[in-house]
Order: structure tokens, then sequence, then C-alpha cells
């Protein structure tokens, strides 16, 4: 991992740093990683993708080095947070909660979209797109999000492969045929779910993209249909008719029926907050989206919403 | 840098250095400068800090002593000072104002008309700096120019030491290598090829040449070339030039025949500067860092 450091940094600098350093800030940063929550990683993501400061990272650095100044360049700071976010999810260390690295993938995909018209600036981008893959990885492990107490042996057979596995004593020649009614069943669920958004008739796209971004993330009990939502998406939407700017989705969304003010926890949520006016980044109204972009962010947006609340 | 560069104050030989002392109050004030200005040129240790939110542009000049390394540098900011602007970039800013100043100062110290800028100190820091802005885009360029004396290159012909310590020539992302073109024809033109040779396979043997850097022949002073049809001439320019290509394994090398010293309708120069002012063709970015782009590309498939 430490030579990652090294190739982020010297990305970004005139002169390289001495390995004892870059060994130091590695080490600095795997302990930072360590005891980090959501709300941290949601800063580094920030400060290596938008330039935000990382003033807890900062102070940690500063604290850690018993409260001496250690003058690095603002710009190291942003590739340390990169480093860590980096290590969290890529990094098999038993010290990194599996689960989590679904939720940070998902914070940095979902922040990307204040980089759209700006890829070239993003700082060590050789780096980022290995961090995209967990967020669907979610689906294909089909990894337990939420408890359905009426309903456990249904969640459980998606993740197992027999009874004895799920604490149950049933006869195992039977175990695929029940597995593939409960995969039936959810599928059913998910085109009933689909035909209904399709029923309503909204006419312009962005609501659309909107209403149903919302339904296929946040209605289904569960998320073991192994269908892929921009597949579904695309179904739904209709064909490409331009793009507008966000600003003006925003505005045709709050005089709709169809919107409701979310209440978001993750700064990584950035078209929701931006449309409830909450810690926008202003600028990002005159980022340009089709319907069926509009509709893919914001899925994913409330998608991760969903998986925070747990 | 060792206590033995910090006391050698000039570059010339101390016989010379003497001489040129007692010729010029001013020489004798920029040789006995021991403290740094504010805003003086940075070192190595220094540099990064400089950096603010991206990634800056190295520019190297290389080339031994007398060249016209740093009249082409003071040339550069003169003209960034004077016209505020340059390819469409405005200069906003430099973290080396008094690096820049003592270049320029020196340039105008003119007296034998042999060189109007003092060698660059030994001990003399070499980054300077360029803070530009696109006039219509607001895009923001920080330039760093390496801007090093000839003579502590003309140490790594021999001194392995002096060789190893550089760490900077590796790193450039532009390298302007600097021919006196007037020596082409000259009579010290086989040593001055040697030296060229020696000086760039040793930084090869070491991995020290920045093969990836995009690279610059610079034949500098060529208003002194009398006859620039002489066949002698000719001749010799394209073994300059097929030496350098032959040592970065690189075919057609840009080549710039310049005076970095006369700034009146100079277009060659303005044109160079204009160049290396102008980012370098930037790496298309990643398309698969659109990843709601690609994931609605692989959908479709």
């Amino acid at each position: 991992m430490e030579t990652v450091l090294e190739e982020m940094l010297n990305s970004v600098l005139v002169i390289p740093f001495q390995k004892d350093l870059i060994s130091k800030l590695s080490t600095l940063s795997k302990n930072y990683a360590k005891s980090i929550d959501r709300a941290k990683v949601e800063n580094c993501v920030s400060a290596f993708l938008l330039g935000t400061s990382n003033t807890p990272l900062h102070t940690y650095i500063i604290k850690q080095n018993k409260g001496q100044f250690i003058n690095l360049p603002p710009i190291v700071y942003k590739i340390l947070s990169e480093y860590i976010v980096y290590m969290l999810i890529i990094d098999k260390d038993d010290k990194f909660y599996d689960g989590n690295k679904v939720i940070y993938s998902l914070i940095v995909r979902n922040m990307m979209v204040s980089c759209k018209n700006s890829y070239s600036k993003l700082l060590a981008p050789e780096f980022l797109t290995s961090m995209y893959p967990f967020s669907d990885s979610y689906r294909e492990e089909k990894s337990v999000i939420e408890e359905c107490s009426e309903k456990q042996i249904t969640p459980d057979i998606f993740v197992h492969d027999n009874f004895e596995d799920m604490n149950l004593t049933l006869n195992e020649d039977l175990f695929n045929e029940v597995k593939q009614l409960a995969q039936q069943s959810a599928k059913l669920e998910y085109q009933k779910l689909i035909s209904d958004i399709k029923s309503k008739g909204i006419e312009d796209p962005f609501i659309l993209a909107y209403h149903a971004a919302k339904e296929l993330a946040v209605t289904p009990q569960w998320k073991y249909v192994d269908v892929n939502p921009v597949t579904t998406i695309i179904d739904i939407l209709p064909t490409n008719r331009g793009n507008i700017k966000l600003k003006n989705i925003k505005g045709k969304l709050i005089d709709s029926e169809y919107y409701h003010h979310h209440h978001t926890q993750s700064k990584s949520s950035i078209l929701l907050n931006y449309i409830g006016n909450i810690d926008a980044i202003n600028k990002i109204g005159d980022l340009q989206l089709s319907a069926l972009e509009f509709a893919i962010y914001m899925y994913y947006e409330f998608f991760l919403e969903e998986l925070i609340k747990g | 840098m060792n206590n033995e560069d910090t006391n050698e104050l000039l570059l010339e030989t101390s016989k010379e250095a003497k001489n040129s002392e007692q010729e010029s109050p001013i020489e004798q004030l920029v040789a006995i400068k021991d403290t740094p200005f504010y805003t003086d040129a940075l070192n190595e240790a220094e540099i990064n800090s400089a950096i603010t939110d991206q990634k800056p542009e190295l520019i190297v000049l290389f080339g031994l002593n007398d060249l016209g390394k740093t009249t082409f540098v003071g040339s550069l900011y003169h003209l960034l000072r004077v016209n505020g602007e340059m390819a469409d970039y405005k200069f906003v800013n430099s973290d080396t104002f008094a690096g820049f100043e003592r270049r320029v100062f020196l340039r105008k110290c003119s007296k034998d008309g042999r060189s109007n800028t003092n060698r660059t100190l030994r001990s003399e820091n070499q980054f300077l700096t360029l803070h530009m802005e696109h006039k219509t885009t607001q895009e923001k360029r920080f330039i760093v120019l390496s801007d090093r004396a000839g003579e502590r290159y003309r140490d790594y012909i021999s001194k392995d030491e002096e060789l190893l310590r550089d760490n900077t020539v590796k790193h450039a992302d532009r390298i302007l290598l600097f021919v006196n073109a007037e020596e082409l024809v000259g009579r010290s033109y086989s040593s001055m090829k040697d030296e060229l040779r020696t000086l760039l396979r040793r930084l090869k043997e070491k991995s020290m040449l920045p093969m990836s850097a995009t690279k610059y022949i610079i034949f500098n002073k060529y208003d002194k070339v009398e006859d620039i049809e002489n066949q002698q001439f000719k001749e010799h320019k394209l073994e300059i030039v097929t030496l350098i290509e032959e040592m970065f394994e690189e075919k057609n090398i840009p080549q710039h025949c310049i005076n970095s010293k006369n700034l009146d309708t100079n277009k060659d120069l303005e044109n160079l500067f204009c160049i290396l002012v102008k980012p370098l063709d930037s790496k298309k970015a990643d398309p698969s860092l659109d990843w709601v782009k690609m994931a609605i590309k692989n959908s479709k498939r």
C-alpha cells in the first residue's frame, strides 16, 4: 500500500518526498483509517474530489506528531485523504469492515457528480475507478442489508446454498426449487413496482426519472432481485431528449406532486442536498444532465441513504 | 547543500571572481549575498510548499554554464511583467518574485557585451514559480521553472556524488536542452559536444534522464552565428540534434533557434514562451471515471 501512496504523491509533487516520510505518512493514514467513521470518510472524499479542507485529518496528523507542526502542502492532505479512502475500500486488512466498503464506494461514486465536467483536474485519477466496483458487488454478493423478521426465510435463502446453513431441517432436495420460487417472487414484486411507476403516466422525463429512482431504491422490502438498476431505469425512461441544467430540474421537481423532501444523512448525496437546499454546492446548479443520467445519480443517492439508514 | 557549496558563491574561478568583484560593486553585492530575500528562489526542500491545490508543471532549463538559461528566464519574467499575460494566460502571482527580479536585475548589468547575465550563483536556489490563469476559462496553471547554475551540471560530468544528489532533472515534465549556437562553428565545438554527451550519458546511466518529459532543443545565441548556411554549422547542428535524440531515444525533438537576450519583436523567443506557458496536451481523462456514462453504455450492450 505504501507504494500506492508514493505514486499518488509523486503525481502532485515537484520533488518526491523521501521514503521515510512516505512511510510515516502511510502509517498515520492507516491508523486514521482504522478509527474512521462515515462522516470522516465523507470529509476525505470531499477533500480529494471537491478540494475542501480536511480539518479532522489535519488535526489528527498534528496531534499524532506530538503537537509539532508538519509543514505539508495542502495538496498532500488531499492525497492522504484519497489514500485513506482507497485503503478503506481496497485493502483486505481485517480492521476495515467489509460491510462499509459498499457505503464508502458509493460515497466516492456519488460525489463524483461534482467533478463531471472536470475529470482532467482530479488528483491521482488512476486510483479512482478501482474504488467504484464495490458498489455493484453488493448486489452480486446479495449481502443482507435489512432485517425482515416475518419473512426471515426469504432474505436468508438468497445468500445460502442449502437449508442446513440456514439452520433449517428441511429436505435439501427441495432447496433449489424453494430458492427459485423466492427469486421469482422477488422478481414479480420488482416487476409490479416497475409497472406501477410506468402506470403513473408522468410525462416530464426528469420528474419520471426522480420518481423511478426513488421508488426503485427505497420501496422494495429487500434488494435481492439480481437486476441491473440501470437497465431497469433505461426501460422505464423515454429515449433521451437532451440535457438540462440541474437548477432547471430542481425547479420542475419542487413544483411536482412527486417530490417529497428527503432528509439526507450523507454529504455525498449531492443532488438530493442541492434539491433540498441542504449544504448545497451552488455551482452544481449549472451541471447539465440527461434524464437518464439524473435518474442513475438519484438512484444511487437514494440507495446509499437506504444503506445508511440500515 | 554542503558547506563548500554554500561558501562558493560565484561560479567563476576564484581568480576570475575576484576580478569580477573588483569591476562591479553590483556583482560584489550579489556575490556576498548569503541570506535569501523574501520570495527568493526556492530549493528542493521548499518547492513542494509552494503547491496549493493543483499539480505544478516542472520545466527544467538544462545545460552547462554560459548558455543563457538565466537570461531566458529573465526575459520570460520581464515579458510577463510588462504585458501581464501570455498565450491567453494572465500572470497572476509568483512565490519567487525576488528570485526573478534578481535575474532581471543581473540581466540589465551588462558591461562587456559577452554576457548580460551574471552567471547563476552556485548556491542560488533553482526553483522559480509562475501562477497563471486562463483569461476566459479561469483555469489555473502553476509553472515551476528550474534554473540551476550551469556549473552544477558541469560537476555532474566528473562527480558522482553531485550527480546522484540531483533530484530535479528526472522529474521534469518538460526539459529545455540549451546549446550555444555560436559554439557550433567555434574551436570549442568538439569539447562542447563531448561534455554534452558525457553529461547526458552519465544521467542516462543512472536512470536520471526524464525520458517521458517533453523535450526541446534550444539553440540559443543564434544571433551571434555569422552564417547559418555554413556547411560546418549545419553539420554540427545536426550532430548535436542526433546526439540528444539518441540519448533520449526519441526522434524529431522540436528545435528552437533563439536569442533570449533581445526582446524587441523577437517572435521566435515569444513563440517558445507561448508554447511553454500553454499546458501540455493534457492526457484525456479516463472515460471510465464517468461511471454513469459507463453504466449506461454497458447496459445498452
